[in-house]
C-alpha cells in the first residue's frame, strides 16, 4: 500500500514536492524533477510558505504560476508538523496550441533539416558542432519551410560560438495535442555556455508559424514539437 | 562543365547541401561568382524544372505571358539581375511553386523567400576540382585539335573561373599545333580587320615586333644576348622594348 502511494505521487503528471523547515528539498516526483532544472527551490519553497494553511494540514488554493511557458492554475501546500512541507503544483492543460495547415505539411527527416539549416546560418569551420542526437527518431510530418527557417535564425543566434552541443530526444511520458489525437514530442536544444541568446521576437514569430513551442534561456535555445509519424 | 564538379572539400559541402535540398519541398538560392557550376547544382535540386533567366521570367510575369499554374518547379538563373525581386517571387510563390535560383551575390531579401542558401565557392579556391578540370579540358582540346602531345607547366587562367580555365587551355593547345603558315594566315585575317581602325604601317608595327621582343626576352633574357640573337645594335634593341613598354 505505501508503494503503491509512492508511486501514485511519483508517476503524477504534476510537480509534487517536500521540503524540509530550512527550504531545503527533501523529495520530490519526476514532474517536479523537470520544474527543479529550471526553476529554483527557493521561488517555490517561498510559493509553499505564502500558500500554506494557517495551521497544520492542506490547502488547496487557485492562482495562475507560469515556470518555462508551463502554467499551473492551482497548488496544493500541506503540512504535519514544523519539520517538512509539501507542495503539489497544477498543470494546465492547453489544447489550442497546434493548428496545422495540410497543404504545408511534408514527411521529412528531422536531422536533414538541421544540417541544411546549421550550414545555412553558421560557418561550421569556425563553429564546431557537438552533436547528441536521438537515432530512434522517425521521419515526421512537418511544415517544412517554416520549420526550417525557424533552424536558419535559431543557428543563427549561435554565429559566433566556437562549441554548440545540439541536443535531440524524444520527452518522455509527455504528448501533445492534435486534432484530438495525442503525438509525442520531440525535444531539440541549442547550447553554448559563452553564447548570450537574444529574445528575438522573430524567433517568436517564426516558432509560431512552424507549430513549436520555444524556450529561452540566456545561453539555450530549446523548442518541442509533435512526432507526426 | 557538365555536371557539377566536386573533387574539392568545399565543393562537396556545396553537392551535399544542394542533394539534401533535392527531396523537400523547399526553396534554394545558390550564390557564387560566373561559372563555377550553379546551375549544375541548381539541376541537382530540380532536374526536371523549366529553366529561366531572371529577366526574361520577369517580362514574362509582368506581361501576363506565362502560366504559373502548370508548373511544379522553376529554375531561375540570375535573380540578382532583377530589380522587382520581392514581386516576382511573390507572385510564383502563390502557385507553391519549388523554387531554384542562382545569383552571384547575396541580397538580404533572399531570406524571406528561400530556406536554404547553398555558396559555391570560385574554382581558385577548388584545388582538386581545378585538376580534374585541366585534365578534361585538355583531353577535349587535344581531340578537337588533333593533337597527340603531353603538355607541361600549362599557364592556367582562373579569373573567370570555367570560362577561363577553359579558354586557356584550349589556346594553349591550338598554339600548340599553329605553324608558321598558320600564324601569317591569323595574321592576315587579324590585319585585314585592323585596317578598319587603322592603316598606318607605324601603329600596326607593334603587332608584328611585341611578339617577337617577347619571345626573345623569354628565351634570351638579357638585352645583349638578345641583340646579339637577332643581329641588331644594343642601342636599336633598347629603343624598341622602351618604345613597346617591355623595358620594365
Amino acid at each position: 500500500m505505501d508503494k503503491l502511494l509512492e508511486n501514485s505521487i511519483e508517476y503524477d503528471l504534476n510537480p509534487f514536492i517536500v521540503f524540509n523547515g530550512n527550504g531545503k528539498v527533501i523529495r520530490y516526483n519526476q514532474k517536479a524533477e523537470f520544474l527543479l532544472s529550471y526553476t529554483s527551490a527557493k521561488e517555490i519553497f517561498d510559493i509553499a510558505v505564502n500558500y500554506a494553511p494557517i495551521n497544520y494540514g492542506y490547502k488547496n488554493s487557485y492562482l495562475s504560476l507560469e515556470f518555462n511557458r508551463v502554467k499551473y492554475y492551482a497548488i496544493m501546500v500541506g503540512y504535519e508538523d514544523d519539520e517538512y512541507i509539501a507542495v503539489k503544483l497544477y498543470k494546465e492543460i492547453n489544447y489550442t496550441t497546434f493548428a496545422l495547415e495540410q497543404k504545408n505539411i511534408s514527411k521529412v527527416c528531422i536531422y536533414t533539416l538541421l544540417e541544411l539549416a546549421s550550414n545555412n546560418s553558421l560557418d561550421l569551420k569556425k563553429t564546431q558542432l557537438i552533436k547528441n542526437y536521438d537515432p530512434s527518431i522517425p521521419e515526421v510530418h512537418l511544415n517544412v519551410k517554416a520549420f526550417l527557417k525557424f533552424l536558419n535564425l535559431s543557428f543563427k543566434e549561435f554565429q559566433d560560438s566556437k562549441r554548440l552541443t545540439i541536443t535531440v530526444s524524444v520527452k518522455v511520458a509527455e504528448n501533445i495535442l492534435i486534432n484530438g489525437k495525442r503525438y509525442p514530442v520531440c525535444l531539440i536544444s541549442f547550447y553554448d555556455k559563452d553564447t548570450l541568446v537574444k529574445n528575438d521576437i522573430s524567433l517568436e514569430k517564426q516558432a509560431k508559424d512552424a507549430n513549436i513551442a520555444l524556450f529561452l534561456e540566456k545561453d539555450k535555445i530549446s523548442f518541442e514539437f509533435a512526432l507526426m509519424e | 562543365m557538365d555536371e557539377f564538379v566536386a573533387f574539392s572539400q568545399n565543393s562537396q559541402e556545396s553537392l551535399k547541401m544542394a542533394t539534401l535540398s533535392s527531396s523537400l519541398p523547399i526553396n534554394a538560392i545558390i550564390i557564387g561568382e560566373k561559372a563555377v557550376g550553379k546551375n549544375h547544382l541548381a539541376r541537382v535540386i530540380s532536374p526536371n524544372a523549366k529553366v529561366f533567366e531572371a529577366l526574361e521570367l520577369e517580362n514574362l510575369i509582368l506581361k501576363n505571358q506565362i502560366d504559373l499554374n502548370v508548373m511544379n518547379e522553376i529554375i531561375i538563373n540570375n535573380i540578382h539581375k532583377i530589380d522587382s525581386t520581392n514581386s516576382i517571387l511573390e507572385k510564383v510563390a502563390l502557385y507553391d511553386i519549388k523554387i531554384v535560383a542562382t545569383a552571384t551575390r547575396f541580397k538580404q531579401i533572399y531570406e524571406k523567400f528561400f530556406e536554404v542558401k547553398i555558396d559555391v565557392p570560385p574554382l581558385r579556391e577548388r584545388k582538386k576540382d581545378v585538376e580534374f578540370l585541366t585534365k578534361k579540358y585538355m583531353d577535349e582540346a587535344k581531340k578537337l585539335f588533333l593533337i597527340d602531345k603531353k603538355f607541361e607547366n600549362i599557364h592556367i587562367d582562373l579569373s573567370n573561373n570555367a570560362i577561363s580555365l577553359k579558354k586557356s587551355i584550349f589556346r594553349t593547345v591550338l598554339f600548340d599545333s599553329l605553324n608558321k603558315e598558320d600564324v601569317m594566315d591569323i595574321l592576315e585575317d587579324f590585319l585585314l580587320k585592323e585596317f578598319e581602325k587603322t592603316t598606318s604601317y607605324k601603329e600596326l608595327l607593334p603587332i608584328f615586333e611585341i611578339p617577337l621582343l617577347k619571345a626573345g626576352q623569354k628565351a634570351f633574357k638579357s638585352q645583349l644576348q638578345i641583340a646579339k640573337r637577332f643581329d641588331i645594335n644594343r642601342n636599336t634593341l633598347r629603343k624598341k622594348l622602351s618604345k613597346n613598354g617591355l623595358d620594365g
